[in-house]
């Protein structure tokens, strides 16, 4: 089976970055080599209303994984909410993902958080731990840049100030 | 199958999209009490070290990173005080730390925890590399140093003239007792014959044969004592019935007893015409046979206890070494008993049957019943030894037939005194010669085999006995019941069949929800060495029924009987959940 899969990847071409792809690469974001679709999940946001990826094509989708106990996780979302507001309007979304591991990091202590620090993108809480066992790279924040055709257009392990004019530009000419 | 795939080509995709970030760097903890030994009532200070490594740190968090007791463990074995932190580098607003990082606090050592089981505390950490990414918590158990709570919780006890004398008591009424046990029934047949064939002697012959035979219990009964107290001061003392742990002893008895089972089907004379006169009358009226009569029932007799027994000899096994050799003269006292008492009034014996033909087809029963004690010893020795081992042994026996068969044939009633002598010594050379050829099992011999084997012939329903796998029943609120056995214990058979393995047993302890734990003491075991003691006791079989989620254990008696078993449940219950469903409203089957 793995043989099979390896045949089948290096078989195909490497595909060419974008002019997009290739300015992230610049600014230290991981783009995948070859086409790399995204994988479907769902997961309640905050309100406890169910979010899934696949509803969400046709927008930039920045799928972010933090908890509240990261220090650079915590340090870079004033930047993401910023974000958020000035993409207001467009195809554009975040999802921060917290993952509940009880006692210590819980939904309320994600939910207080995000209340207490009066953040308004949309932040999803995986109890069922199905986005990290996807998308978790072993440590956070990770953030994942997803296409609006759901493709994977880049990943970034480490923290960033998001609304930086570059990213702005970035993000604009994607869904433009 | 999307998601299998996605997973697949974030493997085979990795070169071009560095997944450095996914190796969790490993962070050394260190434990350490000073002082190193803690007694229970004691207050320490609990020292952990924590070594980040180079290019991550970890953040002051007291929920991410701190020092706790193991769960279930707090108060109950040991509490601890106020975490103390280390000054740490101030980094936007947090405190970071680097390096070696020592996290302390006061430990209080709350309670005596079983022996061999060791106090856990957990220690927590979440490190962040430099860059600014962080790893998911981590939580892991560190036991304390073995010494930090009181290693050996042997059962105080008043050593009063009036307790020396009730255990002296135990000893010699377990002595008695330890006749009717099953282990000594084989030998029981030999001196069955021994007695028949005095029975046609005079009264004061019989008088010195049951004399002897008490001569050489007690004989082997000081050279264990003196064993036992050789073993106590070195601190390698085992339990009753640790020889039986040995296969070289285990071969040496097999060998012995086929030997014996060879002459009684005439394979050779054991009373050649090569010894001198005295002996020659003295072996006629049996009485060497008495002696080794005495001397084989002993080494029988040991591998199991007999009620009052298992008390006496634990209670002896914590006591001076005088006070040992007493006990075990208080044994061969009470096992010798009823045969002493039959030398003192023989009219008992001159009832038996007159000596005749039927003697020789009883004699060639008997030895059958001898080659059944061999086959029973090897089903020990099986467990204690690999199939190499097993073989060599098989073939020691063969050998040693073969010797016994030469010997026979030499050593004639017709046969010169000069060629029986040199015969017997042969024979006795090449059997030693034989036995160290063929009894050496190499190193690792049998032991991991053995374990194997225990592993995996714990028996359905029952858990291998550790003292945390106890502990964790304990915390659960389970009602446990621990039993310590072993192969070469025939009184643990025993129990098995009546109790265990009953089709009632089968039903009872699953209904009642009783975790059962088996430790095995078939070899040398030194945990079981010290829970056996813990429990009061020097040899196998031990039961200690612990009541649902409580550590106040009971003993029960060496020999079970189902009311033993329903007493020690019903009592020990608190609260009348059970008592309902011992009810009758219930079609309960036991």
């Amino acid at each position: 089976m793995l043989i099979l899969f390896t045949a089948v990847i290096f078989a195909q071409e490497d595909v060419q970055m974008s002019a997009a792809q290739q300015k992230l690469y610049q600014l230290g974001f991981d783009i995948p080599k070859a086409a790399l679709e995204s994988v479907d999940f769902t997961a309640p946001d905050i309100t406890g209303d169910e979010v899934s990826l696949s509803s969400l094509k046709g927008k930039l989708v920045m799928l972010n994984l933090w908890a509240t106990w990261c220090p650079p996780c915590q340090k870079e979302m004033p930047s993401m909410q910023r974000l958020s507001e000035k993409m207001k309007g467009k195809n554009f979304t975040i999802l921060a993902v917290g993952t509940p591991s009880p006692p210590r990091e819980t939904k309320d202590k994600i939910l207080s958080y995000i209340k207490r620090n009066k953040y308004t993108f949309p932040v999803l809480v995986d109890e069922s731990q199905q986005v990290y066992g996807i998308y978790g790279s072993g440590s956070i924040p990770t953030t994942w840049l997803i296409g609006p055709d759901g493709i994977i257009l880049a990943r970034l392990v480490g923290a960033r100030e998001w609304d930086s004019d570059e990213i702005i530009e970035i993000f604009n000419s994607i869904i433009e | 199958m999307n998601k299998i795939r996605f997973v697949f080509l974030l493997i085979i995709l990795s070169a071009g999209f560095s997944l450095s970030a996914q190796d969790v760097p490993p962070v050394k903890v260190d434990v350490k009490t000073s002082p190193e030994v803690l007694q229970p009532g004691d207050k320490g200070l609990l020292e952990i070290t924590f070594t980040f490594p180079e290019g991550f740190h970890q953040t002051k968090t007291p929920d991410f990173f701190y020092i706790l007791p193991a769960e279930g463990e707090a108060g109950r074995f040991l509490s601890l005080g106020e975490i103390q932190y280390p000054e740490g580098i101030e980094e936007d607003g947090l405190v970071n730390y680097y390096g070696k990082t020592v996290l302390s606090a006061e430990i209080t050592i709350t309670g005596e925890a079983p022996p061999g089981y060791r106090p856990k505390i957990r220690a927590g950490w979440q490190i962040c590399s430099n860059e600014g990414t962080c790893f998911f918590p981590e939580e892991q158990s560190f036991p304390l140093a073995a010494n930090t709570i009181s290693k050996e919780a042997p059962p105080k006890t008043q050593s009063g003239f009036l307790t020396l004398l009730k255990f002296i008591l135990f000893a010699f009424t377990g002595g008695l007792l330890l006749n009717v046990m099953p282990c000594v029934l084989p030998i029981l047949s030999m001196r069955a014959l021994n007695l028949i064939n005095q029975s046609k002697n005079d009264n004061r012959s019989i008088f010195i044969s049951a004399m002897l035979y008490g001569l050489g219990v007690l004989v082997s009964l000081l050279v264990l004592a003196v064993i036992v107290i050789a073993l106590k001061f070195t601190g390698q003392l085992a339990g009753w019935g640790f020889q039986f742990q040995n296969p070289v002893f285990v071969s040496v008895l097999m060998v012995t007893i086929f030997i014996f089972s060879l002459s009684l089907f005439d394979v050779f004379l054991i009373n050649p015409p090569g010894m001198n006169s005295m002996v020659r009358a003295a072996s006629k009226k049996g009485y060497i046979g008495s002696f080794f009569n005495g001397i084989f029932a002993v080494l029988l007799a040991t591998p199991c206890t007999a009620p009052f027994l298992g008390s006496a000899l634990g209670f002896a096994f914590s006591q001076s070494a005088a006070f040992i050799l007493l006990s075990f003269t208080a044994i061969g006292a009470g096992f010798a008993l009823p045969f002493i008492l039959l030398g003192l009034w023989p009219a008992a014996i001159k009832a038996l049957p007159k000596p005749g033909k039927w003697m020789d087809t009883f004699k060639e029963l008997m030895g059958f019943l001898l080659l059944g004690t061999v086959v029973y010893l090897f089903s020990t020795l099986r467990y204690e030894v690999d199939s190499d081992g097993q073989l060599k042994v098989l073939l020691y026996l063969l050998t040693a037939a073969f010797i016994a068969w030469i010997y026979g044939k030499l050593s004639s009633p017709s046969s010169k005194v000069r060629t029986s002598k040199a015969a017997f010594a042969g024979a006795v050379i090449l059997l030693i010669l034989s036995g160290v050829y063929f009894l050496d099992f190499h190193e690792g011999t049998g032991k991991s085999t053995a374990v194997q084997k225990q592993v995996s012939e714990v028996k359905e329903g029952w858990e291998l006995f550790s003292p945390e796998n106890l502990q964790q029943h304990i915390d659960k609120g389970n009602a446990v019941l621990v039993q310590f056995s072993a192969k070469w214990c025939t009184v643990c058979k025993v129990n098995d069949r009546v109790i265990f393995n009953s089709d009632k047993g089968k039903i009872f302890f699953r209904k009642r929800d009783i975790a059962l734990l088996y430790g095995d003491y078939t070899s040398r075991d030194p945990v079981i060495g010290e829970w056996i003691r813990m429990y009061g006791k020097a040899g196998v079989p031990v039961y200690a029924y612990y009541p649902p989620g409580s550590s106040n254990y009971k003993v029960l008696p060496e020999i079970l009987t189902w009311s033993i078993i329903e007493n020690a449940v019903k009592t020990n219950q608190e609260g009348n959940a059970v008592k309902t469903l011992d009810g009758s409203s219930f079609f309960s089957q036991p």
